[in-house]
């Protein structure tokens, strides 16, 4: 069993004070042993698309913030459902979010990659759990 | 009488097929107002486009459309002008019927007065008026009103995020500086952006209840309080309480999912937030008892209590406690408003020291979802 929870973490995130915040939060609890920032949904899927081919290390840990211009976090995962088909693996995925707005909870509850929609700001101790809980899934 | 400026006539259309009455009430009535006639329907129409009288006379005995049939064919285009009916007495079934289905707004027998048509045509102005400032209002009205609700959700929404990221920075600063006056300093930022946070969460909660359609469908018990911890606003996270439940469930529960999760956020929140100084973490009992009439809902919390002066106001909106501890004065009026959208109750008792029980009752709706 190594110290961290998991090897590697994507935070996808436009905001870098938030990005911040979630590196020092998850390197503080020991959940991630690696972090990459990534501040668009779109650089995030040539991340994914280069980890497949081994150009990149790939993740087991993705914190997915919604609110984000250009692609927000629930079309990233229009292409990601189409990237876990071909990568055969599936990260742990959460959505970040400080929205309130309940039809924003109803689909992130209905979509099948997410694990959890956690509220900003993290609380580390439920990312912990959530990882927990599904580890049998993997 | 409605003041208008006296430089603007009322526009008047009288609609005849003889010539002579045209003629005699155009000569009685000129000065006082702007007279228009039309010895057809066709004319009466293209004077109803270009000149908007505000008052419609006409003849109920005409050869092709009875004065009925044309105000008929009139309100489907022209609703606004007040439509008066000039009839001999022989019509009065079709009169009443016309009166009845709101075709016109009242008749005049013939022969009639001069007298008498002034009169008709200050009323029926009045009334056009009346009608036209009404709708104004209630379209400025709509218009602010939606323009509101629109403002206090993006506001609230896009006010949540820089809160959220400060929040944020507050968790970081306190795991990476150690030294004490810095500490008190962050403690002092998070309290004051933690109410923050709380206010704008509760706008948000009071803009929702009073939006969003009752939705009713199965409530879970086991997911409904599950769902509840998760929502506690970032001040009060579910590592603040502890909470002790006990479910007894004799039917199947439907009911407002949404807003009965607002009731217990809230009050679960009330109780973190009031919960003994001493307290490391809230002890709330939750006690479900359902059958198929109602749920009863007991949030038992072990804090400090409401002084009894206060128990009557609690769910005032705004009232406070004369505590620091007390936030936006929000959560109990939003917990009661959305009680009453439900066609529920909510009572407390307490004593000051030995905590509060509230006691929400809450229909089951699921006889009439089952017809």
């Amino acid at each position: 069993m190594s110290e961290f929870q998991v090897e590697y973490c994507l935070l996808i995130d436009d905001n870098v004070v938030d990005r911040f915040v979630h590196r020092r939060l998850i390197q503080h609890h020991k959940i991630a042993r690696e972090i990459v920032e990534i501040d668009s949904g779109k650089e995030a899927l040539e991340f994914l698309n280069d980890a497949l081919e081994g150009k990149k290390p790939m993740p087991d840990l993705i914190l997915l913030d919604l609110m984000m211009p250009e692609m927000d976090g629930f079309q990233f995962l229009k292409h990601y459902e189409m990237w876990v088909q071909r990568s055969k693996v599936r990260p742990y995925l959460f959505m970040v979010s400080s929205t309130e707005d309940d039809r924003d909870l109803k689909r992130a509850r209905e979509n099948r990659h997410i694990i959890r929609l956690l509220r900003k700001p993290l609380i580390p101790s439920l990312l912990r759990e959530g990882i927990d809980q599904n580890s049998d899934l993997k | 009488m409605t003041p208008r400026n006296s430089t603007k006539l009322i526009r008047v259309l009288y609609l005849d097929d003889e010539d002579n009455n045209l003629r005699s009430f155009k000569a009685a009535f000129r000065r006082d107002y702007e007279v228009y006639t039309a010895n057809n329907t066709e004319d009466a129409f293209s004077i109803l486009k270009t000149h908007k009288p505000q008052v419609i006379f006409s003849d109920q005995r005409m050869p092709v459309t009875s004065g009925v049939e044309f105000f008929n064919a009139v309100r489907q285009v022209f609703p606004d002008p007040v439509r008066i009916l000039i009839t001999g007495f022989t019509d009065v079934n079709d009169i009443i019927d016309a009166i009845n289905k709101g075709h016109v707004y009242r008749y005049i027998t013939k022969p009639w007065s001069e007298a008498e048509i002034k009169v008709a045509i200050e009323n029926a102005y009045d009334l056009y008026h009346t009608r036209k400032q009404l709708r104004t209002k209630i379209e400025d009205l709509e218009k602010t009103n939606n323009e509101l609700n629109r403002f206090v959700y993006s506001v609230s929404h896009d006010l949540r995020a820089p809160i959220a990221s400060v929040l944020g920075l507050v968790k970081v600063a306190h795991l990476d500086v150690k030294e004490e006056q810095a500490v008190s300093l962050f403690n002092k930022v998070d309290q004051s952006v933690h109410k923050l946070d709380l206010l704008v969460n509760n706008i948000i909660d009071y803009y929702k209840n009073s939006k969003a359609a009752e939705e009713f469908v199965e409530v879970d018990i086991e997911n409904l309080v599950d769902d509840v911890l998760n929502h506690l606003h970032s001040g009060e996270s579910r590592e603040n309480v502890h909470i002790q439940k006990s479910v007894n469930q004799n039917a199947r529960f439907f009911g407002d999912y949404f807003r009965i999760r607002i009731v217990l956020s809230h009050l679960i929140a009330n109780a973190i937030k009031f919960k003994k100084p001493d307290q490391d973490r809230a002890r709330v009992d939750l006690k479900f008892a359902i059958d198929a009439e109602e749920i009863h809902i007991r949030v038992k919390d072990h804090g400090v209590g409401i002084l009894h002066e206060h128990v009557e106001q609690i769910f005032k909106m705004f009232f406070r406690g004369k505590d620091q501890m007390a936030g936006s004065g929000l959560g109990l009026y939003i917990v009661k408003e959305a009680l009453a959208k439900m066609g529920g109750s909510i009572d407390v008792t307490s004593s000051p020291g030995e905590g509060a029980e509230f006691h929400i009752c809450i229909p089951n709706v699921s006889k009439d979802s089952d017809e």
